[in-house]
Parts: structure tokens; C-alpha cells; sequence
């Protein structure tokens, strides 16, 4: 690859020095003279009720109250916090796919717990919680749905008129002709196959856990404009919803983006920016803040799916895949926010792995008494990744073949559909990750060595892969505008909406603008996060950020550098194919006859009259390049994931000890950013399979809203992490470049799962796999070595 | 969640600390490191209208170990335990519980007197200090008097301590030759995790290759208080050290405990790691016991 100046370079993150040093501004931080504070008042005692009565007459009495608000007092308009309604075609989101609004600002019919019934404004955060406590709220419970085998029950209360059987969604006919996705009569081609290995398994209810509790500080301003500062990782699908929601046009709504702390797609769509905007519209010219408690964050604030995912997988003696078939059953929870992404692209991520001879997939959700399901890192292929990845084992297991070298044989590769049918890999460089990662693992030393091995501490080796997308063309719409304005002093501004989740996404535009301009880092600076001067951009999500801004950002730089050249063709009488940039300098190709960029920059701007001549100075106008960006593909990355495990077999304790995440990135703009990108991912993959569930009780009511007892992975629990980034350019990508942010937290998952499987020769149908449930297994079906297994 | 309002007060010493708890009584608590109170406090569990701060009391925060019992001011940190030298030589169950707890954050507030004073049946630090058979000195306007821990615990939060009295010290004697201890917890993270299990094992033996004469093992999360397994040390006493009998207290234990099921962990499970984590802990202070001279 040629060598670049800026992109590929180890440079700091342009926001690191802020966020080490505690300055960084997040939207809890943000103070305005006389700002109010808005109070949630949230039902916790039930997870379906009705609210019966209300009483709010001492709460009202305590100093400093402002206002007391109840369903009716704002707007009672539904809509979904996800944003599918802007991603696809109205008609497709509505009558295809059957999106629906089923969300309202407080509501008297509490769907699950965490669930906003009113809220109270205050002059102080002391008044609004002593209120809060005053409140007196009856209710009357309703029958409680936990799983979806329950809430489809033909007697259960039905959660929404228009879905029937309790069904959010399931892949609709018009679009996958029998509820299915895949190809070929699977019941036929599974009669051919020698073996067949099938579960049943259950994923968990994961919390992204983002560091930034949600906070919002929201104002309905003296000129009638509606403000909200908001830590968002879409800001103009917001800005979009907001206006719709309120009524109000796009220029009366301004989003003003805060510093992100964390995302992960707990931040995709809205979450309370309706709450506080309609607080806010009930006291104009005065700013209110609202925010959430982490405790609040678990009930009130989307999880990923969970759900029952079933799947069988015939295979030949030799190995061939002949059929797939499989249905994952999503647990929703109360509203339907995401109810029709997640069941599809679970099984996009099964169909786009292997060459399997035919395939089946169903995919659907159910209401259930549990917070809503949304957009979580990976976004259904975490699910995938654990069910797929350990009967592909089982199946190697069980034909004697080594799951590398299966792999290696039966992934699908350039020119094969990718996980949307008829959309073909434009590049795949994931023989390179699968043999480079068990080189560096030591995988065949090590699965002999472990084949033979006795005592209480059992280790083992797993292995698994992974398709992932960046961007969601041609499924949703991608579009992302950018404008580069040239300043007098030869340096730009690039101005547009994307988001830096801490992904390290705006270093990497902003190195890619550099770049593209022949610019150092220094002679770039990027403007993101302000509704009223950036254009659009459909906002993080699908991993898009760097392959779709990155794209538009280098549109917008050769339109700037477009603009350049033609004005130099008259100053240095050449023809424009003649010239190139170079050092902020125009040449002439092959001479050095140049002129200085701020020749024309400068004079542009300050375009004198020459008072000696009469005529100006130079060409006039400053020069802006645009763009907006639609890309033509989704280049998605591969990834071979290699974990060892050490089992305790007489505590069912799992240390990890290495992992070795072996990836395919096209080109690392910003090779810090992948590989913490990629080091992330695989503590949220490893506390998928391992630790993290979010527990209910009988009642339906949350057992571990908080840190101490939601058991995410900490320092001390990691292992040692080698990553393995693999750069053969994508056709498409910005300088080659594929998504990484959410896939880093695919393969871990199947990967220590295979690793316990080798360990022990069980497996888990059941995520998190956690030392009780190991031990149990050991006690009930003993521990079998893999001496058979090469 | 906001903090309710109460008055701080920052007594000099012991006496003056011992009067206003005296004065303020029931509407007062004590702090030290505040890791637990102030949760608890955030959480509305209580609302003191008065804190009483005991951190800045200096003999509270001192280490004594020049005599045969080991004194240790209610105030010391548990990072100070987790770094001395002369606790790992002397109670090194101690130490090893000392560096379970927390994070390095909450160890530097979170104080010896605190982990016991809070009576947390998951607690890090009772167990190793109970198989030391350590006693706790409690103090007031009218007198002094020292409980030993195996009847300091009362229930979940509730100790033997009055509402006039401050725990000031720990006191422990300095095992004899040939005694070792061990301690281990397990949660499911390796570190910042509230326990599913924790055991403490201190065996003493009558010469390197003697028998064990004294034996104590103290389980914790399996009961509302750190519970003693007597069946278990009945059995080592007298007997000849070896993974065998180890084995035989280990399963002893398991049915000397009470846990509850829970979704942390099943009653079943949790009994079924007292036996591991007793087992294990008798190896451990074993191997101290044969070279400790």
C-alpha cells in the first residue's frame, strides 16, 4: 500500500487530551442561570399496571415545585424512539414492515417497569425529588408476560390492537415470501446430510452500559425554538423527530450535541429527549435539565434483544453445509421501538457466513412486560455469533474436522451474496484472519495439547468468525452531507453530523480530510454536533460512520481541491489535468512553475480593488466543496476471534487468558481507534457469553439495575488481547477502510464458548455461561476430553 | 439521587467523639471511609440527621505490633492493610482479605473498623480476622469493652455494638509456630464484586509434621452473619494434616452453612463452594502452618 502522510499514522485522538483531563463538556455539565430541573417520575413497584389515580396534591406543596405534569398536561402524540421511519420508505416502514408508535411522553399504562408516569419540574434537583416522594400513585395490576411463549398465549392481554397474538413483527411475506429468509427447499437438502446438530438456546437481555447516564437539558426559547442539548449519537434524526413530534418546522428545533459518553445504540434514535422537550414546552424561556439515574438507565432505557433462538445445521460427512435452518424468537419488551431490525439482521449475519447449501431463517418478536429492545453493538450478531459458532463446532466435533480448517473451506469469500441477498463481497481478506490467528495463538499446539489433559483446571481453545456491514445500504438509507469550506489562511473547515461515540470516528475524518487536501492534521479542523450549520446525516449506526462520512468528506475535499485547480489554471496557464497539489502548493506537473494555494484562498476572500488598475485582486469568492454522500455498497468486514480459556472444574470459574481478534479492516485510518475499537468490543462479546444478564424476578421487576450486581467484565477479568489487523483495501471504503465499531463484540462471544467446549467437551445453551451453570453441567453430563478431535 | 441533609461533625479524639455520640444518640452515625454509609445514605436506606466523622482521630488510624497482640485502629485503611508487611507476616489470611476488597479506589476509604462495623455477611475481612479469633474494642463516655468478633455479629447490619459506643480497635494475637491461615473469595469478577462465597481456614499445628490442635474456619454469604463451621473443625482437631481430611472439613462445612437461594447463586451451588473454598483454604494454611517456625 502506498505510504500516506496523515491516514494510517498513530497520532493522538484530537479529543483525547479533554476527556483524560476531565474537561470535556457532557450534557450533566451544562449550567444555565435559573435552570430548572426535570424530575421522571417512573413506576418501580409494577411492570403492567394500570395507573389508577394520581394524587399529587402534597408533592405540589413542597417549596420550589414548578410545575407538576401528568399524561395529559403535554403532548400525547405517539411515536418510537427508533428511527426505522426515516431509514426506510414511509410506506415500507408502515405497511411492510408495520412500524408503530406505541411510545407517549408519560403514560397511564405502565408496560414495564421503569415506565414514565408523569414529571415534575422544580427549581432545585432537592425539590423535585422531595416531590417525587409525596406522590401518591394507585394502581391496578394487569397480568404479568415475561417471555414471548407466554404473551402469545391465545388469553393473553393483548399489548396493541393492531398486533394480534401479542406478534411485534415477524419477517412480512411481502418482502420474504413465507416469513423466510434464504434459499433452496432446506427440508429436502437436510434428508442428504450425514449429520445433523440442532438446539435450542437462549441469548441474554445485555445492557450497554455506557459510562454517560442519559441527560438532556432542554429549552423552548424567547424567538419559539425549541433547544435540546443532548449527548445523542444521531443528532438529525432527533432534530427530524423532535420537529414531527412537537409540530414545530426543522428550523424552530436545534440540536446541540454534547460530548458522548459511551454509546454503543443505547443512544440510536431517541431515548428522553421527548421527556425533557415536553417538560421544557410546558415552561417557555426556561431551561430544563433532566437526568437519569443509573438505575433508571436499566428500566427506562433499551436493552439488547433477548430471546429463544433455535437452529440445525445438516452437514456431510465431509463437511459440506448443506442446510441451515433456524428461528430466533426476540423478547421486545413493553414497546416496539426496534421490533423489526433486530429479527431481521440476526439472521442476515447466519445467512452471510456461510456457503450453507440452503437456508431458513425466521425471525420475530413479542411483546413482554420487560424495558424496550433497541440497538446494542452488533445489533443481533452476538446472538448469531454464540448459536451458530458452537453447532458449527458441535458439527466439527462430531465429523472429526478441525475448525479452523472448516472455516477456512466454507466461509463465503469475494463475489459471494453478503448478508443481503444479491449484494456481493467486494473484498474479504478472512483466510488471512483465520490463519495469521492461529498462528499467533498457537492453535494446533495447543488443541493437541489440551486434547489429553486432566486435573481440576481444564484448558481449552476457541474459534469463531464473523460478517458484519458497514452501513446498511441497500437495506436502509445511508446519506451523509459534508461541506468543506476553504479559510484565507489555506486551511479547512469541515463541517458535518457525524457523531464520535469515543469510537475515534471524527480523528479519522478528520485525518482523512488532511489527507485527501495534502493538509497537515493542524490545517484541519472539524465542526460536528450543531443542527443549525451541518447538513444531514443519518446518524451512528450499522458501524457507518468512518465508510460513509469518511466517503463524503473525501467528495467534499476534491470539490474544494476541484475549485483550487481551476482558478490555477489561469494563473499558471496550464491545463487543470496538468496540475496537482502539493504542500499547500499548485505545480505543474513534472516542473516546479507553482503558485501558493493562498493565492487564491486569500485573495478570494479579501478580493481588494487594486486602486492602481481599477481591477481586483485575484479571483473572488471563498471556495466551499459539498457533498451528499450515498454510498453504493457496505463493504462489510470479516473477523477470526481465538480465545483460550482455563475452566475451574470444582467452581465452574472461567479465567480467559488470551484472545487474539484477528481482523479485517480494509485500512486502519486511525489504528489506535481499531484496536480499541476491537479491545472493547471484545469485553462487552466476552460479558455477552460469560457474565452479563440483566435479571427480573417474579414480578417482573429488576433485580440488578446497578453495577454492583449487573456483573460486567472488569480490568482484572481480561485477558491478554493481541490484535491482528489486516489491511487489504475494500473498493469502496474511504482509502480502503471497513466499519469496526460494532463488530469487535461479535466473536469473543462464539469464540469462548468454543473455548469452554473444548475445555470440557459441553457446551451451553444458554447465555451468560456463568460458573454455576458450568457446574451443573459438569455434574449432570461429566467432562469429556477431545482426544478425537484434531 | 441526592444525599439527604445532615450536620457533619469532625470530633479531635475518641473522648469527644464518644460524647457526641453520647448527646446526638439515635439521630447520629458514625463514619470513617463512608464506601457503604454513603450508598446506603444515596439509596434513603437511612437518614442520619447528624454524621459523626471518626477518620480524623489519629490513634484510630495506627498499627501497633511490637507486643504479642496485634492492635489495629478501627480508622486504618484497607489499602494500608493490603501493602503492610507486618500484617502478611504475621495475619497474611488478613492481607489476602484486605486486597480482595474493592477497587484500589475504595480501599483507600474504606477502613478495617468499617468492614466489620457495617456487619456485611459478604464482607472481605471478618472471616480472616475471626479464624485469628480477633476481638473488637468498644468504646463509650462510660467505659470500655472488648467482644470477641465470633459474638460481635448480630444479623445482616447489626452488631453487638450500643448506640453510645464507637469501635476503636482490632486486637488479634500473633498465631503460634507452626499456624497458617488462608482465605478466598470467590464472585464472579476476579476483583470489585460483592462475594458469592467467601472462606477463611486457620489450621495450628503441634510441629511441622505434627497434628492439627487448633482449627477455625469461618464462611461468609452463606448465613445473615459470617458463620463458624464447627462440625468441620471438630473433625481436624487431633488429626494428621492431609488433603483427605481436608476433603472430609470440606463437606463438613458445606453442611455446617445456611445459604439462600438467591440470583446471585443457588443455595445449592453456594454450599457446594464452601466445600471447594474450605478445602482449599485448609490446603493454604497448611502450607503456611508447616514453615511458619
Amino acid at each position: 500500500m502506498a505510504e500516506m502522510a496523515v491516514v494510517g499514522k498513530r497520532i493522538p485522538k484530537v479529543d483525547a487530551r479533554e476527556k483524560v483531563t476531565g474537561r470535556a463538556t457532557y450534557a450533566d455539565d451544562i449550567r444555565f442561570p435559573g435552570m430548572l430541573y426535570g424530575k421522571v417520575v417512573r413506576c418501580w413497584e409494577y411492570a403492567h399496571a394500570k395507573v389508577k389515580k394520581l394524587d399529587i396534591s402534597e408533592a405540589a406543596q413542597v417549596a420550589g415545585i414548578v410545575k407538576i405534569l401528568a399524561p395529559g398536561d403535554v403532548t400525547q402524540k405517539g411515536y418510537n424512539t427508533g428511527v426505522l421511519d426515516l431509514m426506510a420508505p414511509i410506506e415500507v416502514s408502515k405497511n411492510v414492515l408495520g412500524d408503530i408508535e406505541d411510545q407517549t411522553v408519560f403514560t397511564d399504562h405502565v408496560k414495564h417497569q421503569g415506565d414514565a408516569i408523569c414529571g415534575i419540574i422544580a427549581k432545585t434537583e432537592e425539590a423535585a425529588e422531595r416531590a417525587a416522594e409525596l406522590l401518591k400513585v394507585e394502581y391496578e395490576p394487569l397480568p404479568l408476560y415475561l417471555t414471548a411463549e407466554e404473551s402469545m398465549k391465545p388469553d393473553a392481554m393483548q399489548f396493541r390492537p393492531e398486533k394480534s397474538g401479542n406478534r411485534a413483527f415477524q419477517l412480512p411475506d411481502a418482502m420474504f415470501p413465507g416469513n423466510v429468509y434464504g434459499w433452496g427447499d432446506v427440508d429436502e437438502a437436510m434428508e442428504t446430510a450425514d449429520i445433523i446438530v440442532e438446539d435450542a438456546f437462549y441469548v441474554p437481555k445485555q445492557k450497554q452500559c455506557q459510562m454517560e447516564p442519559h441527560t438532556y437539558v432542554a429549552l423552548y426559547d424567547d424567538r419559539g425554538r425549541l433547544n435540546c442539548w443532548t449527548s445523542t449519537q444521531m443528532p438529525k434524526c432527533v432534530h427530524i423527530k423532535l420537529s414531527k413530534l412537537f409540530e414545530l418546522p426543522m428550523t424552530r428545533v436545534k440540536i446541540s450535541q454534547t460530548t458522548i459518553g459511551g454509546g454503543f445504540g443505547a443512544r440510536l434514535g431517541m431515548i428522553g429527549e421527548p421527556i425533557a422537550c415536553a417538560m421544557a414546552m410546558t415552561v417557555p424561556g426556561k431551561s430544563v435539565k433532566v437526568s437519569y439515574l443509573r438505575e433508571e438507565d436499566w428500566v427506562a432505557s433499551e436493552s439488547r434483544h433477548p430471546g429463544t433462538y433455535k437452529m440445525k445445521i445438516g452437514f456431510r460427512k465431509d463437511g459440506t453445509p448443506v442446510a441451515v435452518d433456524a428461528h430466533f424468537t426476540g423478547y421486545e419488551g413493553g414497546y416496539y421501538t426496534h421490533a423489526s431490525g433486530v429479527p431481521f439482521t440476526t439472521g442476515a449475519w447466519l445467512a452471510g457466513m456461510y456457503k450453507w447449501g440452503t437456508c431458513r431463517y425466521k425471525g420475530d418478536t413479542y411483546f413482554t412486560n420487560h424495558v424496550p429492545c433497541g440497538a446494542f453493538r452488533g445489533y443481533g450478531n452476538p446472538q448469531t455469533n454464540f448459536v451458530m459458532e458452537q453447532l458449527v463446532d458441535r458439527g466439527c466435533r462430531e465429523l472429526n474436522l478441525d475448525p479452523v480448517e472448516w472455516r477456512l473451506k466454507w466461509h463465503k469469500d469475494v463475489g459471494d451474496d453478503g448478508w443481503c441477498m444479491g449484494f456481493k463481497y467486494p473484498s474479504c481478506a478472512l483466510d488471512e484472519c483465520l490463519r495469521q490467528g492461529a498462528e499467533a495463538i498457537g492453535w494446533k499446539e495447543k488443541r493437541e495439547k489440551y486434547a489429553k489433559q486432566s486435573g481440576t483446571k481444564r484448558r481449552g481453545l476457541g474459534v469463531a468468525v464473523m460478517n458484519h456491514t458497514s452501513g446498511a445500504t441497500p437495506m436502509l438509507l445511508e446519506h451523509t452531507t459534508c461541506t468543506v469550506r476553504l479559510n484565507e489562511d489555506v486551511t479547512v473547515e469541515v463541517m458535518l453530523s457525524c457523531s464520535d461515540l469515543g469510537t475515534g470516528a471524527h480523528t479519522a475524518l478528520q485525518q482523512i480530510a488532511a489527507e485527501t487536501m495534502g493538509f497537515s492534521m493542524e490545517d484541519v479542523h472539524l465542526k460536528a454536533g450543531d443542527s443549525d450549520v451541518a447538513g444531514y446525516d443519518i446518524g451512528a449506526h450499522a458501524s457507518r460512520t468512518l465508510y460513509v462520512g469518511g466517503n463524503a468528506v473525501i467528495a467534499a475535499c476534491e470539490e474544494v481541491k476541484k475549485q483550487i485547480l481551476e482558478r490555477a489554471v489561469k494563473l499558471l496557464k496550464a491545463k487543470v489535468e496538468d496540475l496537482e497539489i502539493k504542500d499547500k502548493k499548485i505545480f505543474v506537473k513534472g516542473t516546479d512553475k507553482s503558485v501558493d494555494i493562498w493565492e487564491i484562498s486569500y485573495k478570494g476572500v479579501y478580493n481588494y480593488i487594486d486602486p492602481a488598475t481599477g481591477q481586483t485582486m485575484g479571483e473572488p469568492g471563498q471556495i466551499q466543496g459539498y457533498s451528499s454522500f450515498f454510498p453504493p455498497h457496505n463493504s462489510p468486514p470479516f473477523a477470526a476471534c481465538f480465545v483460550e480459556v482455563e475452566v475451574d472444574t470444582e467452581t465452574g470459574d472461567v479465567k480467559v487468558l488470551e484472545l487474539v481478534n484477528a481482523y479485517d479492516i480494509g485500512r486502519a485510518i486511525h489504528p489506535p481507534s481499531v484496536e480499541g475499537q476491537l479491545d472493547g468490543g471484545a469485553q462487552q462479546g466476552l460479558g455477552f457469553s460469560l457474565t452479563e444478564e440483566t435479571y427480573y424476578d417474579e414480578k417482573g421487576l429488576c433485580l440488578n439495575n446497578s453495577f454492583t450486581d449487573y456483573k460486567m467484565l472488569g480490568p482484572s477479568d481480561m485477558p491478554k488481547i493481541k490484535t491482528i489487523l489486516i489491511e487489504d483495501p475494500d473498493p469502496h471504503g474511504p482509502f480502503g477502510a471497513k466499519s469496526c465499531g460494532e463488530s469487535g463484540a461479535v466473536t469473543p462471544v462464539g469464540a469462548s464458548a468454543n473455548a469452554i467446549y473444548h475445555a470440557l467437551g459441553i457446551q451451553f445453551t444458554e447465555a451468560p455461561i456463568t460458573p454455576e451453570k458450568i457446574l451443573k453441567a459438569i455434574k449432570e453430563q461429566g467432562i469429556t476430553t477431545c482426544e478425537t478431535v484434531p | 439521587m441526592l444525599l439527604p441533609k445532615f450536620d457533619f461533625h469532625a470530633p479531635a479524639t475518641t473522648e469527644e467523639a464518644c460524647q457526641m455520640l453520647t448527646e446526638l444518640g439515635k439521630n447520629a452515625k458514625l463514619i470513617a471511609g463512608g464506601t457503604d454509609l454513603m450508598v446506603n445514605m444515596k439509596h434513603r436506606l437511612i437518614s442520619p440527621e447528624h454524621l459523626i466523622s471518626i477518620s480524623g482521630i489519629d490513634e484510630l488510624t495506627k498499627l501497633d505490633s511490637s507486643d504479642s497482640v496485634i492492635k489495629i485502629g478501627a480508622c486504618f485503611t484497607v489499602a494500608d492493610l493490603a501493602e503492610s508487611e507486618e500484617i502478611g507476616k504475621k495475619l497474611s489470611a488478613l492481607r489476602t482479605g484486605a486486597r480482595a476488597l474493592g477497587s484500589p479506589l475504595v480501599r483507600n476509604l474504606a477502613t478495617i473498623g468499617g468492614n466489620i462495623g457495617t456487619a456485611r455477611p459478604a464482607a472481605d475481612i471478618p472471616p480472616s480476622l475471626m479464624v485469628y479469633g480477633a476481638k473488637a474494642v468498644l468504646k463509650s463516655s462510660t467505659g470500655e469493652r472488648t467482644v470477641s468478633l465470633d459474638k460481635f455479629f448480630r444479623g445482616p447490619g447489626l452488631t453487638e455494638i450500643q448506640a453510645n459506643e464507637i469501635l476503636t480497635e482490632i486486637q488479634a494475637e500473633t498465631p503460634p509456630p507452626y499456624a497458617g491461615a488462608g482465605y478466598i473469595n470467590l464472585g464472579i469478577r476476579k476483583a470489585q464484586d460483592c462475594n458469592l462465597v467467601n472462606v477463611a481456614s486457620f489450621v495450628a499445628l503441634d510441629g511441622p509434621d505434627g497434628i492439627i490442635k487448633d482449627a477455625r474456619i469461618v464462611m461468609g454469604c452463606v448465613g445473615p452473619i459470617h458463620l463458624r463451621a464447627p462440625s468441620a473443625e471438630k473433625l481436624l482437631i487431633g488429626e494428621k494434616p492431609s488433603e483427605a481430611i481436608f476433603a472430609k472439613a470440606g463437606a463438613a462445612a458445606s453442611g455446617d452453612c445456611t445459604p439462600i437461594d438467591d440470583f446471585r447463586g443457588s443455595a445449592a451451588y453456594k454450599k457446594a463452594m464452601v466445600e471447594v473454598l474450605t478445602r482449599r483454604t485448609l490446603g493454604l494454611a497448611y502450607d503456611e502452618a508447616k514453615y511458619r517456625g
